[in-house]
């Protein structure tokens, strides 16, 4: 039987008289400041040992023009090696592909976003490619966008750092990111 | 090309935003219209239309 204590913090179970805490731990906070950049770069990550990680994002565009933005791991800057499937909705229009790149959405000049992607690493045996599912959106009064959709790096190997890359260097000031790891 | 990266280690929590060399990523249209063609194909194949010629008048 598993229970949850009042009063606990979330992720706190008590299983057959043992306390065992499962919970996401905090392993990165970070503002862009100062210059707008072109990535956001976590690095001294392990994911075979971490087994997953959740990245919660919130960033701007800093006015110059429109911008995608993607995820790359471990340094690997060939957009062909990453395949993303999404779904768009954008008012009453609804579209999709499979994209042969990293980009997991886009925002318009000086919008801005929000997004999470769960990454998690398959087996080692079973071709450890680590993937992804995310939700982004660029809440806007005028022309709001939703993504929903599916990410994949195509290779077969351990994730020890973390790239937001976007298509421009005007991912801007105020830009911020969190990463938690699951902590077991 | 040169571009700043911020770069933040999860070991020692320092941040430091420095100049790498990276290749130029990319663009990709989120919003490219659909191609016309494939839609028809579509519709043909799903059975919803029985010619092109419905799509075009």
């Amino acid at each position: 039987m598993v229970g949850y204590a009042a009063g606990a913090p979330l992720g706190t179970s008590i299983e057959r008289g043992e306390l065992n805490i499962d919970y996401l731990e905090l392993v990165a906070y970070t503002e862009v400041s100062g210059t707008s950049v072109q990535s956001v770069s976590f690095t001294g990550l392990d994911l075979d040992t971490d087994r997953a990680y959740l990245l919660l994002g919130f960033g701007r565009e800093d006015s110059t023009g429109a911008m995608n933005v993607g995820l790359q791991v471990n340094g690997d800057t060939t957009a062909t090696n990453y395949y993303v499937q999404w779904l768009l909705a954008n008012n009453a229009a609804v579209s999709s592909t499979r994209s042969n790149n990293h980009y997991l959405f886009s925002t318009s000049a000086a919008g801005q976003f929000m997004f999470n992607i769960w990454i998690l690493a398959t087996d080692q045996t079973l071709a450890n490619k680590p993937r992804g599912n995310y939700q982004a959106s660029e809440p806007s009064s005028s022309a709001a966008n939703a993504w929903s959709g599916t990410w994949v790096w195509d290779q077969n190997a351990n994730v020890t750092s973390i790239q937001v890359m976007c298509s421009t260097a005007h991912l801007g000031t105020y830009s911020r990111f969190l990463l938690f790891k699951v902590i077991q | 090309m040169k571009a700043k990266v911020l770069v933040y280690d999860v070991k020692t929590k320092k941040q430091e935003i420095v100049e790498q060399e990276i290749p130029e990523m990319p663009s990709f249209d989120f919003k490219k219209p659909l191609d016309p063609d494939k839609v028809k194909n579509v519709l043909l194949n799903a059975g919803l239309i029985a010619d092109i010629s419905e799509v075009e008048a």
